[in-house]
């Protein structure tokens, strides 16, 4: 497993927004890796920059006036920040994929679902309307929509609003993508509806071999889906692991906190939520961006930290990892 | 408030059209000083005089100075203006609040009024209502009032219904607050902006439209300096004296213009969502 | 035994659906015949999944709307039958907090403006009226330069506290609280969450809680009433609910829950499809179509409410079973 090819490799990530106001430095010096059949859970609370990441790995962002994106996104050996506009849209579909929070925008309401499904194999793939029909009950199957056929011919307010994401999962998943990149897609949902929408991402990453980057900001749901997690805080990753090592040995005192402010099951104790709230993205501080709520701060938390290892495939920006290591 | 200006300032045109309208008040305000004749006073040599250094733009067929006459035209136009508007403003808001809030019977009666007025073209109307209450200034500001209430009825029923859905106005109703408390406080302020920006509009639509009746000669009283009866007055000379319609015409342009460049600017600045990518 | 605050018995609300031509008309059942009582001091949390009826429940209670049918007694007056006077007089005495602080709101007001309000729709005036506003910020934490700036200047946690601030200006003695951390991030939501057991604490007040999220509900509430398609389908203590679950719904809504612990693999019970439509409920049990039990009886007969166990009620025919069957249910969780 951990020998797994590395399907997407991102270095130096930074997205930048020209605002009136001022620059927000949206995200900032992001670095992950995505191997084959992995998925990656990218965790924060809103502001984070986990949207604005996986826009930019998708190349949506792209009004030059106003947004900067620099920095390397290579996926299977491609670069694909210096892709022009046309070569980006024969590979999104068919290399990499995108599901979106909410399931009913990402549907047109005037085309049945099995015309959207079939709309990328027959664009990208050149296949007839007769195979590309077929490809789409076959994808409905797969994500396991009952009497798929009939379904096909349905359009999407026919469908309910968990039959509906699983329509859009087939949808991203028809191309036969490398990488599929999830933004949120079971925060509308219920939780009875959420737990089959995981279950349904779990059991097509066995079966596909995809690599998947899951955005969220729900720790049950990393814990209960995903191989390796990233935490992000004001626009940078602060911590990097596996995710039974980060939910037991959490490092970064982000992440210690917000673990800590979370209601559990079974458990009364008081709720100890971070003070504070995230910074301003314009008024970003030099240092740690979390110092001014962390409770360990100190003299070296002016300096910003880097992602310093913390344990077997763990890493922590954060500078207690280099007083641990000194003593 | 400061995002306001900011926006506003950008509108180069607006801030134009604002300066215009500054112009026009001042000029009507201080019209019986700074008029160099008596608007009403006819003069046998002066019949049609040329522009020139004594009638500044030219005299009419009476011999009364043009310069003068619009002067006071402006105080006219922009009084019948105003007056419109206002009773249109309030009226059109006090129905359209009323329907949009309390729905039901309330809101069929008050929209069906609206729509029967509505239906007829505004000048029409006005026509009609003119007729039945005789040429006055009084009775075209308030001609003008009614043609203009439904637009503001109808703003203003619309905006109320979405602001009325907000939970604000559920909380303060929870807290047990009236509904002229909620409608005064809550919702009025929150559809102001739509309303103010009609107004603006509805100034200039006034102004063309007394200028219009009194053309017609079913506005003004005949020998009042309406910029509409000199229109009316000059179009018979236009080959022997130009200035006549030409100055008074000139006049109402620039008002109009100036109110519509200043209610699109104020759109904008109000109301950043309705900005269109061309301003 | 505790002293009831709140007791409402039978409650309905429907809401008419037009179908089509106008004819035909049929109701949406948000509601349908829900009595629980509230006690004084507790917190009641209620949960259920979107459209099972708990917002409406709660504008009911606050009666911003008005019940189809059923009767809500407050501290032993019927508020469906007294005058709108006494009804003001009462309001004072029940106040809520809503889900989204930023539509809560008004956008043009400040918020001293803001708190102000249910103290001047009230007569409270002058230096009394004043005092109180300084105090609620005080209360609920927001710092002292607050007062004068607008609601949309603060975050989304800060505007939660304004919206509670407002909820206790009239030293009201029970609080309807509409999901008021779902639109919060969880550093936030537990801010607040810990707020306002504080506030409880210092002022004596009684919460009904209502949310979808199961662990947030756990964390506050005293006891749980859990709704599906309109009914309350289950009630009782806390721990009874999330240790021993009677109705199959609660099961099912309990193990769905994303626990954040990677080595947790709790049993599934897992449902079937998805939520009926409520304007045709399924006939006899609302559940039967998604229930991993149900039998021939279900789809005929309709469950009543019972008590099981004391204080721990379920509409369930099988609840009985249920309960045998899985002694500390909560210990595979």
């Amino acid at each position: 497993m951990a020998k797994q090819e590395t399907i997407l490799d991102v270095r130096d990530l930074s997205v930048r927004f020209r605002t009136r106001e001022g620059v927000v430095r949206a995200v900032d010096g992001v670095d992950l890796s995505v191997r084959k059949g992995e998925i990656l859970g990218v965790v924060g609370e809103s502001g984070c920059g986990k949207s604005v990441t996986a826009q930019a790995i998708m190349r949506l962002l792209g009004d030059a006036r106003t947004e900067e994106v620099t920095g390397r996104v290579v996926l299977d050996g491609e670069e694909l920040l210096t892709k022009t506009e046309k070569e980006m849209t024969r590979l999104r579909g068919r290399k990499l994929a995108m599901i979106f929070q909410d399931p009913m925008t990402s549907l047109n309401p005037v085309f049945t679902v099995g015309a959207q499904i079939a709309e990328g194999p027959r664009w990208h793939e050149r296949l007839s309307r007769k195979a590309a029909g077929r490809r789409s009950v076959e994808m409905l199957e797969m994500v396991g929509i009952p009497s798929p056929a009939e379904r096909a011919k349905q359009y999407p307010h026919e469908f309910s609003g968990g039959m509906r994401q699983r329509a859009v999962v087939g949808m991203a998943l028809s191309g036969r993508p490398d990488l599929l990149i999830a933004d949120e897609p079971t925060t509308a949902l219920d939780v009875t509806i959420q737990s089959q929408i995981l279950d349904l991402l779990r059991d097509l990453r066995d079966r596909t071999g995809a690599g998947m980057i899951f955005i969220t900001h729900d720790m049950g749901v990393v814990a209960q889906l995903c191989d390796r997690v990233a935490v992000m805080y004001a626009g940078s990753i602060v911590e990097e692991a596996p995710v039974k090592e980060l939910f037991k040995n959490p490092r970064h005192p982000y992440s210690q906190g917000l673990l800590a402010s979370l209601p559990v099951l079974g458990s009364h104790a008081r709720l100890r939520p971070i003070e504070g709230r995230p910074p301003d993205l314009m008024r970003l501080p030099a240092g740690c961006r979390f110092a001014d709520r962390c409770p360990f701060a100190f003299e070296k938390c002016v300096q910003r930290p880097p992602l310093m290892p913390a344990g077997p495939e763990h890493r922590s920006a954060c500078w207690l990892e280099e007083e641990k290591k000194d003593d | 408030m400061t995002d306001f200006f900011f926006r506003f300032r950008q509108n180069r045109l607006a801030l134009v059209g604002l300066i215009v309208i500054l112009l026009y008040a001042v000029l009507a305000v201080a019209a019986p000083w700074a008029a160099p004749h008596d608007p009403y006073a006819m003069s046998a040599e002066a019949m049609l005089a040329e522009p020139g250094r004594d009638y500044w733009l030219g005299a009419d067929p009476f011999g009364r100075d043009i310069f003068s006459r619009v002067l006071y035209g402006a105080r006219l136009s922009l009084m019948v203006g105003a007056i419109a508007a206002g009773i249109a403003l309030v009226a059109g808001t006090i129905m359209g609040m009323a329907a949009g809030y309390f729905g039901r019977w309330t809101d069929a009666v008050l929209s069906r009024i609206m729509d029967v007025l509505f239906s007829f073209p505004d000048i029409l109307l006005a026509l009609v209502i003119m007729a039945i209450l005789g040429p006055s200034t009084v009775n075209v500001m308030i001609a003008i009032g009614i043609v203009y209430t439904p637009i503001f009825a109808r703003i203003a029923r619309a905006s109320t219904l979405s602001v009325k859905e907000a939970d604000f106005v559920e909380a303060a109703k929870s807290m047990g607050a009236r509904p002229m408390a909620i409608l005064w406080r809550h919702i009025l302020p929150n559809i102001a902006a739509p309303l103010i920006i009609q107004t603006t509009l509805s100034f200039a639509f006034a102004i063309l439209a007394e200028a219009a009746l009194s053309f017609l000669g079913l506005g003004v009283e005949p020998d009042a300096p309406s910029w509409g009866i000199m229109l009316n007055e000059g179009k018979n000379w236009m080959e022997q004296a130009w200035w006549v319609a030409v100055i008074p015409g000139v006049a109402i342009t620039l008002a109009v213009l100036s109110f519509n460049v200043l209610g699109d600017g104020l759109r904008d600045a109000l109301d950043p969502k309705l900005r269109s990518k061309g301003a | 035994m505790t002293e009831s605050l709140l007791e409402v018995n039978g409650l309905k609300k429907y809401f008419p659906v037009k179908t089509g031509f106008g004819r035909a008309d049929q109701s949406l059942k948000a509601v349908d015949d829900v009595s629980f009582t509230v006690h004084k001091g507790e917190t009641l949390g209620i949960v259920g999944e979107s459209g099972c009826g708990k917002s409406t429940l709660g504008r009911v209670l606050i009666r911003l709307l008005d019940p189809t049918a059923g009767s809500i007694r407050f501290d032993g007056v019927d508020l469906l039958e007294s005058s709108s006077g006494e009804l003001r007089r009462m309001r004072r005495r029940f106040q809520m907090v809503f889900q989204d602080p930023q539509s809560s709101l008004n956008p043009r007001m400040t918020v001293q403006h803001i708190l102000e309000e249910p103290l001047r729709t009230h007569g409270i005036r002058g230096g009394e009226r004043s005092r109180r506003v300084r105090e609620l910020a005080d209360a609920v934490g927001l710092p002292s330069d607050a007062l004068k700036r607008y609601a949309h200047e603060f975050s989304g946690g800060q505007r939660q506290r304004i919206g509670i601030a407002r909820a206790l200006a009239l030293n009201p003695e029970f609080i309807i609280a509409d999901e008021p951390v779902a639109a919060l991030d969880v550093s936030i939501q537990a801010q607040v969450l810990n707020l306002m057991m504080d506030l409880k604490k210092e002022f004596g007040l009684t919460y009904l809680f209502i949310a979808h999220d199961l662990s947030v509900v756990e964390y506050i509430s005293d006891r749980v009433g859990v709704m599906y398609l309109g009914k309350l389908v289950e009630l009782g203590d806390r721990d009874m609910i999330y240790r021993e679950p009677l109705h199959p719904y609660t099961q099912s809504l309990l193990s769905a829950i994303p626990v954040p612990d990677p080595e947790h693999r709790g049993e599934r019970v897992s449902l079937k499809g998805d939520l009926p439509n409520p304007v045709h409920p399924p006939p006899g049990c609302r559940f039967h179509t998604r229930c991993p039990y149900a039998q021939e009886r279900c789809r005929g007969e309709v469950p009543a409410f019972r008590e099981i166990a004391p204080g721990h009620h379920a509409s369930c025919h099988f609840a009985e079973d249920i309960r045998e069957q899985s002694p500390g249910q909560a210990n595979s969780l």
